[in-house]
């Protein structure tokens, strides 16, 4: 039975999640990416039998005589653990982008010529630019270096 | 090791080397540079006898084992008779190249290319292992695109070598899935066992037109190769390339591939009628279009390549046949060619060198200039017209009498079509070495502009690789009684597939072959005599129905439609985008449940309900979740999406997965500090209010997500299909990783590469997250520009 | 002043947490914990770090370790799958036995693994933290 619950948790979150993400937000982005990965890690999670048991740890090495019986399948607890810790460095690396094109879109906004359609997904009027890579022209450097402070301007 | 990977070692070992010691340095690098295909050739040289007495050389080294892919190679007749073509002729081509480029900086590019080259086409002509023989043939089809586009600021060039890439790559394509039908027809990939596979061509099991699709798919690798009509048009645009490629490449070496790779599979599949008439049609027609073709150029390169293709559709059409004659006159016809053809080749670009155009219009009594150039000319082009007593004419007197043989042996109609048909080739080879030699070197004024001039004499061994290749080539005829059971009858016994008597003669008597080919001269010297009306008369073939047109058509549509799928599926918002990608998704997982097994049991066995407290985490995720989307600071969305983490923490703690709870737990922490670090310095947007066309397709879009992933789940929940592994790690974790902690143990030891795998992806986040935070701030030029100088620029494509 | 209860907590939290974590590590091959979890562990002390103390003190402090002690943590995963050619091959374990005193510690190259792992997730955790609570970012580029 445990698997109508789990399936419904799984539903839940990936329906929530896809719906934030389908927001113009770019913060709800965010929040919906970490929570359709908190549902793909549920759904790994699923792919054992999910029957009841006792977690698979040997209570003694020197006396263990090979019941297993009673354990719960141990290898979608290792897929899923590196799982979380891999979602989360990749929540955390969008985060970064998400920061960073938030710098350049206010930068963007500040500009003397700032036109009022600009190549943003995340805009309300974005639009599609064909070719748009194809010439470094295309692009305007601000700023070649990002200036890191000299040891004594920090203090 | 065996001589034979020493070759292949030495070749790309020298195609490093002249690379990397920067070769236009050097005056006389050509003589340096041809040293080692010149150890090959005299390798193979001393191997001539030990093949003659009917043995083989081969060697093999394990490869990918599990494949069954071993890289096997093996000298015998045929082999033998291409690798020697192959070395030799490169030899040559390696001192000419020297002298060619003249101190140019990119010598050593194109030495580097063009010895990697030698190397493939040697290991394509001894492979013995169908799939080797394919990873060399794409080896080859590799390089001679570099070295078409080697001009790298020619924009012919370079669309000559993508045609020439496209085509035959998308032949050889083609022609895996031909070679792998083969393969699993015969259970084996090596080449000698497969041809004595019996019944081939039957495929493993009552595939309906098995040996039909086979036949198809390897002709189409071999056709586009080899410059078959209507793939023809890829080998005058690859005349682009610098001349030593050319010369090598696509006429001597490369181009023969093709009719190498149906040589070699003569013995299993020339029984089908199908190849049969595949081979004489496509072969027929390929030696009439390059024949005439040929009249109406005035560029030396793209006459001389319009005659290679001519010639290599009648070597097809020869291997049509399957009697000892035909052999002869594909052995014979494929030398005499490489003979002739790759000199003319290195004479146009000698000519090129001196005067610094190839033009046929604007040269006026060169040959008094140049004598030892137009000798040699000469001496070439009366082969290549096939004049007696050349070596050219031998090879058209074994045409001619093969479709002799064929009247006589009961195929009337397709002797007498095969007859007139070459005659009429033969008529127009006549008329285009005429008029090649003619107007290069003995004309007295210039018929267009101003007439060219020698500036840049050649020196003596810039003109020497022509020279020895010519000579060689007249000699042969004489010499016939000696060469002929050393040279030419073992290729022709590996083409039979058993041992066939060669012997050849210059002068056979008077008969009905020779009148022919008689006729066909004095037909030659007509249209030669008339060539201007003849050239008009071509000139009014539409320009828009050429091969290369209609090419371009296909090739730019299916850019357009790239184009204008990727604008639809990634064109809009982010929103837009994701509803697609999703959407897809739930398709997906639609038709692959309505496919699948029902288990037993499903959907669900009401008999047992689910524990209460799992109820009450469940509710309690699905209302923070639920929170997350509808609150309305940023702040309370934090709150709640920390709230659906600890509720997944519960689930794992319920599911006695204690490891994933503790993960779970700093990582839900971990994330909740992280977000509320970043989103306070992230201003809100001030955003249109959402549409509620575009509400109503999240919700829907969203709900449809939910409802799959509930099913998958159901699915997955269900009895296990098959046993799980798992036992395996639980009983032997102690005794094996020294460790209680099943889970720990699978991931430091059991599945330690996996876990590797996965830190490697992390540290490659990381260095991902610091480059995008370092990289350079730059924006984008406001859009009307943008797309102003996209179109310009597009247009400027097309034109 | 709310932020001197931080301070207080920091001093008294993080030593805790940073113990907590190698202890986590250390019981890792026979009781719930590991590489992973005592990574996470000693990451969020660091950040709590970050949140009394603010992000310049703690950048200045471990920043120019973050680097090296990733590559350092692959180079130890990597170096334990090759210590594994010298039996059997690429990947498996070597075992070894200590006498402590009293206890006896069975050691082996798959908690050298485990090491690298911790080593890898610590520093990526918390490089990740250091970038993004960056205060002054997005004002002067």
């Amino acid at each position: 039975m445990s698997g109508l619950t789990a399936a419904i948790l799984v539903g839940a979150l990936f329906a929530t999640g896809a719906y934030l993400i389908l927001r113009r937000d770019p913060i709800k982005l965010i929040l919906g990416l970490t929570m359709v990965s908190y549902g793909v890690n549920v759904l790994l999670f699923t792919s054992s039998t999910l029957r009841k048991g006792i977690p698979p740890v040997i209570a003694d090495k020197k006396t263990f005589t090979g019941d297993i019986s009673q354990f719960v399948d141990p290898l979608p607890q290792a897929l899923v653990l590196t799982a979380i810790v891999i979602s989360f460095g990749i929540v955390a690396f969008l985060v970064v982008l998400v920061s960073r094109r938030n710098m350049l879109v206010e930068q963007y906004g500040k500009a003397p010529d700032a036109p009022t359609a600009i190549n943003d997904p995340f805009g309300a009027t974005a639009h599609y630019l064909s070719g748009l890579d194809a010439d470094p022209d295309d692009y305007e450097w601000v700023d070649d270096t990002f200036r890191e402070p000299a040891q004594s301007e920090r203090s | 090791m065996s001589p034979l990977f020493a070759s292949l070692l030495l070749l790309a070992g020298s195609s490093l080397l002249l690379w990397l010691i920067r070769p236009h340095r050097f005056r006389h690098i050509g003589w340096i540079a041809a040293v080692p295909p010149a150890i090959i050739t005299g390798w193979l040289l001393t191997q001539l006898p030990v093949i003659a007495a009917g043995q083989v050389v081969s060697a093999t080294v394990s490869w990918a084992p599990t494949l069954g892919l071993e890289l096997a190679l093996r000298l015998d007749g045929l082999s033998l008779f291409f690798g020697l073509i192959i070395a030799g002729i490169g030899t040559g081509v390696a001192l000419y190249t020297g002298y060619y480029f003249e101190g140019e900086r990119r010598l050593g590019f194109f030495y580097g290319q063009i010895f990697l080259f030698m190397a493939c086409m040697l290991g394509l002509v001894w492979a013995d292992n169908l799939l080797v023989l394919f990873v060399f043939w794409e080896g080859t089809s590799i390089t001679s695109y570099l070295l078409i586009a080697f001009k790298d600021t020619d924009k012919s060039a370079q669309d000559g070598g993508r045609r020439a890439f496209l085509v035959t790559g998308l032949g050889g394509l083609a022609m895996l899935f031909g070679m792998i039908m083969l393969g699993v027809s015969a259970g084996t990939y090596t080449i000698s066992e497969m041809l004595a596979t019996p019944g081939l061509l039957d495929g493993p099991s009552l595939i309906p037109g098995f040996a039909l699709i086979a036949l198809t798919l390897i002709f189409l690798g071999a056709f586009t190769k080899s410059a078959q009509f209507p793939f023809h048009f890829w080998l005058p645009g690859a005349m682009a390339a610098p001349t030593p490629a050319s010369a090598y490449l696509h006429s001597a070496t490369m181009v023969k591939a093709g009719v190498f790779l149906l040589a070699r599979l003569h013995p299993a599949l020339s029984d089908h009628p199908y190849w049969f008439w595949a081979l004489f049609v496509v072969g027929g027609a390929t030696m009439l279009v390059g024949a005439i073709g040929a009249m109406g150029h005035y560029d030396m390169k793209a006459l001389l390549a319009y005659a290679t293709v001519s010639q290599l559709g009648i070597l097809v059409m020869i291997l049509a046949f399957g009697s000892s004659v035909a052999f002869k006159a594909a052995v014979v016809g494929i030398l005499a060619h490489s003979l002739y053809k790759g000199p003319l080749f290195l004479l146009a670009g000698i000519v090129d060198h001196a005067t610094g155009t190839r033009d046929l219009r604007r040269f006026a009594g060169l040959g008094r200039e140049l004598p030892l150039v137009a000798g040699v000319g000469v001496l070439a082009g009366i082969s290549m017209a096939g004049f007696p007593p050349t070596f050219g004419f031998l090879a058209k007197e074994t045409l001619l009498d093969l479709f002799y043989q064929a009247v006589e042996g009961g195929m009337p109609l397709v002797g007498w079509i095969g007859l007139a048909a070459s005659a009429l080739a033969g008529a127009f080879f006549v008329a285009y070495s005429m008029t090649l030699i003619w107007e290069t070197f003995f004309r007295s004024r210039a018929s267009y502009g101003e007439a060219a001039h020698v500036h840049h004499a050649p020196s003596f061994s810039f003109v020497l690789p022509p020279l020895v290749l010519t000579v060689i080539g007249t000699i042969i005829p004489f010499v016939l009684t000696q060469v002929q059971d050393t040279l030419f009858a073992p290729p022709a016994g590996s083409i039979a597939g058993e041992p066939v008597a060669v012997k050849l003669a210059l002068w056979h008597g008077f008969n009905l072959v020779l009148m022919v080919s008689l006729a066909a001269i004095a037909v030659g010297l007509l249209i030669f005599a008339a060539r201007s009306a003849v050239r008009r008369a071509l000139d009014l073939w539409p320009d828009n129905i050429t091969g290369v047109k209609l090419f371009d058509k296909v090739i730019y549509a299916i850019y357009d439609l790239a184009n204008w799928a990727t604008r639809q599926v990634q064109g809009g918002t982010l929103s837009q985008q994701a509803s697609i990608f999703l959407a897809v998704g739930v398709v997906v997982v639609v038709a692959a449940v309505t496919r699948a097994q029902w288990p037993a049991d499903f959907p669900i066995r009401w008999g047992d309900l689910p524990e209460f407290t799992e109820v009450v985490l469940v509710v309690l995720a699905i209302v923070a979740a639920i929170l997350t989307v509808t609150s309305t600071t940023r702040l309370s969305s934090i709150i709640s999406i920390g709230i659906v983490g600890i509720a997944v923490t519960l689930f794992f703690v319920f599911h006695s997965a204690p490891d994933l709870a503790l993960t779970q737990l700093l990582v839900d922490i971990l994330t909740v500090v992280l977000l509320v670090l970043v989103f306070y310095r992230i201003p809100p947007q001030k955003l249109p209010p959402i549409r509620p066309i575009a509400r109503i397709r999240n919700l829907v879009v969203a709900m449809a997500t939910g409802v799959i992933t509930f099913t998958l789940v159901l699915f997955t929940t269900g009895d296990p299909f098959f046993p799980p592994i798992s036992d395996y790690f639980s009983l032997n974790a102690v005794a094996l990783g020294h460790g209680a902690n099943v889970v720990n143990v699978i991931l430091v030891d059991f599945r330690a590469i996996d876990t590797f795998g996965e830190i490697a992806v992390l540290v490659v986040a990381a260095v991902g997250g610091y480059a995008v935070l370092r990289s350079a701030l730059y924006r984008l030029r406001p859009p009307a520009t943008v797309e102003n100088a996209s179109d310009t620029a597009k247009e400027g494509d097309r034109a | 002043m709310p932020e001197l209860y931080l301070r207080l907590l920091d001093r008294v939290l993080t030593p805790i947490l940073l113990v907590l974590a190698a202890y986590l590590f250390l019981r890792g091959h026979n009781e719930p914990g590991g590489g992973f979890i005592a990574g996470l562990a000693a990451a969020s002390a660091i950040q709590l770090q970050i949140l009394s103390l603010g992000d310049e003190p703690v950048r200045r402090r471990y920043a120019r370790f973050l680097h090296p002690m990733a590559g350092l943590g692959l180079f130890i995963a990597l170096l334990s799958a090759i210590l594994g050619i010298l039996r059997g091959g690429y990947f498996s374990s070597l075992w070894g036995k200590v006498q402590l005193g009293e206890v006896e510690l069975e050691l082996g190259t798959p908690l050298l693994f485990d090491l690298g792992v911790f080593l890898i997730v610590f520093s990526v955790i918390v490089s990740f933290l250091l970038a993004l609570s960056r205060q002054d970012e997005g004002k002067t580029p």
